[in-house]
């Protein structure tokens, strides 16, 4: 089912448009989560989490891009079960990697880190396809630098030196 | 085991959560070929297993912020995309910007990828450090140098090879310029504008249009509409 046709069941409140909803998109959320998160039982629950977001959420909100828009809630999700409950950071070379990129100590404000996503943005946009497309996977996705290296078709240690390379520039 | 009151702190990777919808959506692989790209490739198969052409024709519209657009006539075409070790083997290097780059006769690169673009009978390649990008869906040669006989000007051309099925191109100009729609010699649009460089000291002029199915820029120091007009005439003559 195309993404209009779900948005318009979820905006008449069919159940429908959440079960085609899950159906499309489930994976992908899973994927989100379990790159950010430690445990599959974290991941499940937070997975379902999601759906009932996007189900509230939907309307009022009109995004423009569901699978972006399901993608930020699945993260935002999986950074909350981080945060505040025990979750373990599955991946804990990708957060000590980003702490390169800031000085110690640094905190961002609620309203500041909306700032910061939109430098983060602008940043990336500046940058060439594969390397934007190798950053996203890496550190919003929480992919292994193997597999962003694979899906950018290019060796593990160009990768690696890459991510350096960008970590630097950032 | 993890430190979750110092990486609670840390704020780029909680800002990640909300970067634009372009990012993530380009990062995020397509979903199996839908019903009817499907259908679309497998008559190209029949069309290369008959000897027809396998190239598709798709038509993917440009908008240029709110000034005029035109049509691109793209297809998706074969080319050798070859691994990074044998990039690395033929002398290309990656670049911090991710992109590779070799220095060599445009030809050359052009061979290497399999690739025919436009009639440079009327030019003379020049060697140039050749940038290039490649990703699953397209693959794109920058600054590739010609000097048009003619007009004795130097030209740099991109050229864009749609390869997959996730059309990646999206364009757009300065808002400050004046662009200009014509149509070239064999049919097609181009746009052109032109824009004040400090480094040439005048007027550059760049072009942007698709021929054979492939997509093109074309950038001219010091020109003029009329003058890169000719040149593209030149470049899409059969």
């Amino acid at each position: 089912m195309d993404d209009g046709k779900i948005i318009a069941l979820l905006n008449e409140r069919s159940e429908t448009g959440l079960s085609a909803l899950k159906q499309k998109y489930e994976r992908l959320i899973l994927k989100v989560l379990r790159g950010i998160l430690n445990s599959p039982q974290d991941a499940e629950e937070c997975a379902n989490d999601v759906l009932l977001d996007v189900w509230n959420r939907i309307p009022p909100d009109e995004p423009s891009n569901l699978t972006a828009y399901v993608c930020k809630i699945a993260r935002r999700r999986s950074v909350d079960r981080f945060r505040y409950n025990t979750a373990e950071c599955r991946n804990q070379a990708l957060l000590t990697e980003l702490s390169e990129c800031i000085p110690s100590g640094v905190t961002v404000e609620e309203g500041d880190a909306e700032e910061l996503s939109r430098l983060l943005s602008e940043w990336l946009n500046e940058l060439s396809k594969r390397s934007r497309r190798l950053f996203t996977l890496r550190y919003f996705f929480g992919e292994s630098v193997k597999t962003a290296a694979r899906e950018c078709k290019i060796s593990e240690t160009a990768a690696s030196s890459a991510l350096l390379r960008l970590r630097a520039k950032l | 085991m993890t430190n979750n009151s110092e990486n609670k702190l840390n704020p780029i990777f909680t800002a990640l959560s909300g970067i634009d919808d372009s990012i993530i959506s380009e990062s995020v692989k397509p979903r199996k070929t839908s019903v009817r790209l499907a259908v679309i490739i497998a008559a190209a198969a029949l069309a290369l297993a008959t000897g027809a052409s396998a190239n598709l024709l798709i038509k993917d519209k440009i908008l240029v912020d709110e000034k005029p657009a035109f049509e691109l006539n793209l297809e998706i075409t074969e080319v050798n995309k070859p691994t990074a070790e044998e990039l690395e083997n033929w002398g290309a290097t990656l670049g911090e910007n991710g992109l590779w780059s070799r220095t060599a006769l445009p030809s050359e690169v052009f061979a290497k990828f399999g690739i025919s673009p436009l009639n440079t009978d009327k030019f003379e390649e020049m060697p140039s450090e050749i940038l290039i990008d490649i990703d699953d869906n397209c693959l794109q040669l920058k600054k590739c140098r010609f000097q048009n006989l003619a007009a004795g000007k130097t030209i740099s051309l991109s050229v864009l090879v749609q390869t997959g099925e996730k059309f990646v191109l999206t364009t757009g100009t300065d808002s400050g310029n004046t662009p200009e729609i014509i149509t070239l010699k064999n049919g097609e649009k181009a746009l052109l504008y032109k824009y004040y460089s400090g480094l040439s000291g005048g007027d550059n002029v760049l072009a942007k249009f698709s021929s054979g199915g492939m997509y093109y820029e074309v950038k001219v120091d010091n020109s003029s509409f009329e003058e890169m007009e000719k040149i593209l005439d030149e470049l899409v003559s059969n």
